[in-house]
């Protein structure tokens, strides 16, 4: 009995133990399209549609995605009737989550891609050419320049620039009217605002800092605004680490004096971005880094849009106003039929066409939430089709002309900058330029090398 | 016809066999053979590099912190979570008026889905109005950062355990209830006391089951995963992460699926070592 029993139990761990091992969303992304004027959206949708019927799978976060995704997909198979678009629901992170089912041989046929991690699929080779398609595309000149790099690879694009949105600021312009304050335009006057703010009695504070995931994410924004960069590209395309540079200390002197200093920041630094946006949307924090697409979000929790004030970032000791630029990009699955591949390109033309664009923008100032964004087209407007919150256009429009990718070998750098940072955030002893130094001695130890050697190797 | 003797039992089980092995042992040899190369999903399995992933790994800060961690969860668990289901069940059985009441109140918290424990405790611990602050600064200890410590986080994480109930106190309680109520009647003739059979009695009669649940529970923690990414996503600086976190991170976020089946394979194996020197001193015991 024991023997079996020890057997047993051997081999139930054993079998337990892979547990272990195991996106924005596809179909309902910010920027979605079209619907009966199709013949404007993709003039030759017909013309090249596939002769015998396909079926498409795309992914859809069909919970929280509008009713007007929902009937564009109907428009669009009408339009079309041997196209079918089969919908298969999937929240989450559908970026990460492609690659297993491409591996699995279940990966939807059109995906919508954030830049970081289009530039990590690109290389791995998921995607068709889209190249003749472009070629015969009636908007193919007035297509955003912005970021197509991003989707193209040894000259041949792989992905559509679909989204792009701007990193701004967020402050409650309630809580900044009761205290009688302008919004921010330098770290000066972010600080002293926050200080202003923060009420400790009413559970209030100034500034959402966001201390875990993605923290390297925020964190590079103040690095620009102070004059540099966590790492500098070479020309051979490897990378430099900066983490000592002057511009890094100075953005972590900034996060020491918020956390121990000012005290103007969540005191729980476990707050995931989930939880921050919810603070900040409750009017728990005044100001947050926000991105224009989190604006349904924090409506969604309860903040009510007239109170939601959106900015250019604050100035750093730089002078320079500088952010970054959220991007999106949409491609088609390589290893499906050509077939199958036209019919996902008509389905990508429609949806991201200017039509479908204008329809749900009026769709969004209908419900009376209209997240402000750059459009796709070079001839489009935002504010020519719906009545955009000038201050908002103003941030926008600024956040366009200073926006920039993120830093350089961020996805094998991401948890040696967030230790620095935590640790100052944690310690209020900690030496910053020792805890700085000693994370970029691991990184360069255990990632960089390695980066550099795979970008000399053409990996 | 009648049916082969030897026959009917295979049948009986090749269902759950044929499942096991395609559904558990089938994926964990293709998870070895992942970790032999530098995996290519697309072209699949990629370069061969041998033992290269497992190499790496530990040449990485971060993979030894986790262990290190990890091994850290296990003693904490030990020391302040493994006992009090114990007492608790001694005591359960010890009362009879409200004794279903009591029971109930013990299971309930089994029927709390996780997330629903890891806001509740997340509150509970935080700094600025958290409840552990408002206990311990009318005690006169001060308050603490708790889950933004990087000492005393991890026993933040574990600390809920020590409140005991759950699942294994009525496995505790089904055990000590099996014992014949004979045997503490002629310990309670012999001038046996309460506490004397308790050590004499109870505890040697349910040490099989106690043992089994040792095993399961060092199997659990080495494992452990949806606290830490729960609670703090293994920050700050890594304070809490652990092996498992590391494997999910490496395959979710770096998608190293190499990095990610070898770390797999290097906790099966310190896994199945523990499970085998446990049941061996187990056996040692018994004898």
């Amino acid at each position: 009995m024991k023997k079996w029993l020890g057997s047993t139990l051997v081999l139930a761990t054993a079998a337990s133990m892979l547990a272990a091992c195991g996106g924005n969303n596809s179909n309902s992304g910010a920027a979605s399209p079209s619907e009966s004027g199709s013949a404007a959206a993709s003039p030759s949708a017909k013309a090249s549609a596939p002769a015998s019927s396909v079926e498409l799978t795309l992914w859809a976060n069909t919970k929280d995605e509008s009713e007007f995704d929902k009937s564009l997909r109907n428009e669009f198979m009408a339009l079309h009737p041997n196209i079918k678009l089969n919908v298969i629901d999937k929240s989450g992170d559908t970026n990460t989550e492609y690659a297993i089912a491409y591996a699995a041989g279940v990966a939807p046929d059109v995906i919508d891609i954030s830049g970081p991690m289009f530039k990590k699929y690109i290389q791995k080779g998921y995607f068709a050419p889209l190249d003749d398609f472009i070629a015969s595309w009636p908007e193919k000149d007035k297509h955003t320049d912005v970021f197509k790099e991003i989707g193209i690879k040894d000259g041949t694009t792989y992905g559509l620039v679909t989204f792009l949105g701007p990193m701004m600021f967020g402050y409650n312009k309630a809580l900044f009217s009761q205290a009688n304050l302008q919004p921010p335009k330098t770290w000066d006057e972010m600080i002293a605002d926050a200080v202003k703010l923060t009420d400790r009695s009413k559970n209030q504070y100034g500034y959402s800092m966001l201390a875990n995931d993605w923290l390297d994410w925020f964190f590079q924004f103040y690095v620009w605004q102070a004059g540099g960069d966590l790492t500098t590209v070479k020309d051979d395309g490897t990378i430099e680490l900066q983490f000592t540079s002057p511009a890094v200390v100075k953005a972590l002197e900034l996060y020491k004096d918020l956390k121990w200093k000012d005290q103007v920041v969540q005191s729980d630094i476990t707050l995931d971005f989930n939880g921050m946006v919810q603070e900040f949307a409750t009017g728990k924090s005044a100001m947050m880094i926000f991105a224009p697409d989190w604006v349904p979000m924090v409506a969604s929790l309860g903040m009510k849009v007239e109170d939601l004030g959106i900015i250019p970032m604050p100035v750093g000791p730089s002078g320079q106003p500088v952010t970054s630029t959220g991007v999106a990009l949409t491609a088609i699955t390589g290893n499906i039929s050509k077939e199958k591949q036209q019919a996902a390109w008509e389905w990508i033309a429609y949806r991201y066409g200017r039509d479908a664009i204008t329809k749900k923008l009026q769709d969004q100032e209908k419900k009376g939430i209209v997240p402000p964004q750059i459009m796709i087209y070079k001839d489009m407007k935002q504010s020519d089709i719906v009545t955009l919150d000038p201050a908002w256009e103003e941030a926008l429009n600024e956040g366009v002309s200073t926006g920039r990718d993120e830093y350089e070998g961020k996805a094998v750098l991401t948890k040696y900058v967030v230790a620095a940072v935590q640790k100052v955030l944690v310690d209020k002893n900690a030496d910053i330029k020792a805890e700085l130094q000693k994370q970029q001695d691991l990184a360069q130890k255990e990632a960089v090398d390695k980066y550099n050697a795979d970008v000399l190797a053409g990996k | 016809m009648q049916m082969k003797r030897w026959i009917r039992p295979w049948l009986f089980i090749a269902p759950a066999l044929l499942s096991i092995t395609l559904l558990k042992y089938y994926p964990i040899a293709q998870a070895f053979f992942m970790s032999l190369h530098e995996y290519d999903l697309v072209h699949p399995p990629g370069r061969f590099v041998g033992f290269g992933n497992y190499k790496s790994l530990l040449d990485i800060g971060f993979f030894w912190t986790s262990w290190r961690n990890t091994f850290v969860y296990l003693v904490l668990t030990l020391v302040l979570a493994f006992i009090p289901p114990i007492i608790q069940a001694v005591f359960l059985n010890e009362i009879k008026r409200f004794g279903r009441l009591f029971r109930s109140i013990y299971i309930l918290p089994v029927v709390i889905p996780l997330s629903v424990t890891v806001i509740l405790w997340k509150w509970i611990w935080h700094p600025d109005y958290g409840l552990a602050n408002m206990i311990t600064r009318y005690v006169g200890l001060g308050t603490h950062s708790w889950l933004n410590d990087l000492h005393l986080a991890k026993f933040a994480l574990i600390f809920p355990g020590f409140l005991g109930g759950g699942i294994a106190v009525f496995i505790y309680l089904a055990a000590i209830q099996g014992i014949p109520e004979e045997i503490f009647e002629a310990a309670t003739l012999d001038g046996a006391g309460k506490w004397r059979q308790l050590l004499r009695i109870t505890l040697p009669n349910i040490s099989f089951v106690i043992a089994i649940q040792l095993i399961f529970t060092v199997i659990g923690v080495l494992q452990i995963l949806d606290l830490p990414f729960q609670m703090t996503h293994g920050g700050p600086v890594n304070s809490t992460s652990s092996v498992a976190l590391g494997i999910y991170e490496y395959a979710e976020k770096n998608m190293d699926y190499g990095a990610a089946t070898a770390s797999s394979f290097m906790l099966m194996f310190v896994i199945l070592l523990i499970t085998v020197v446990q049941l061996l001193l187990s056996k040692e015991d018994t004898n």
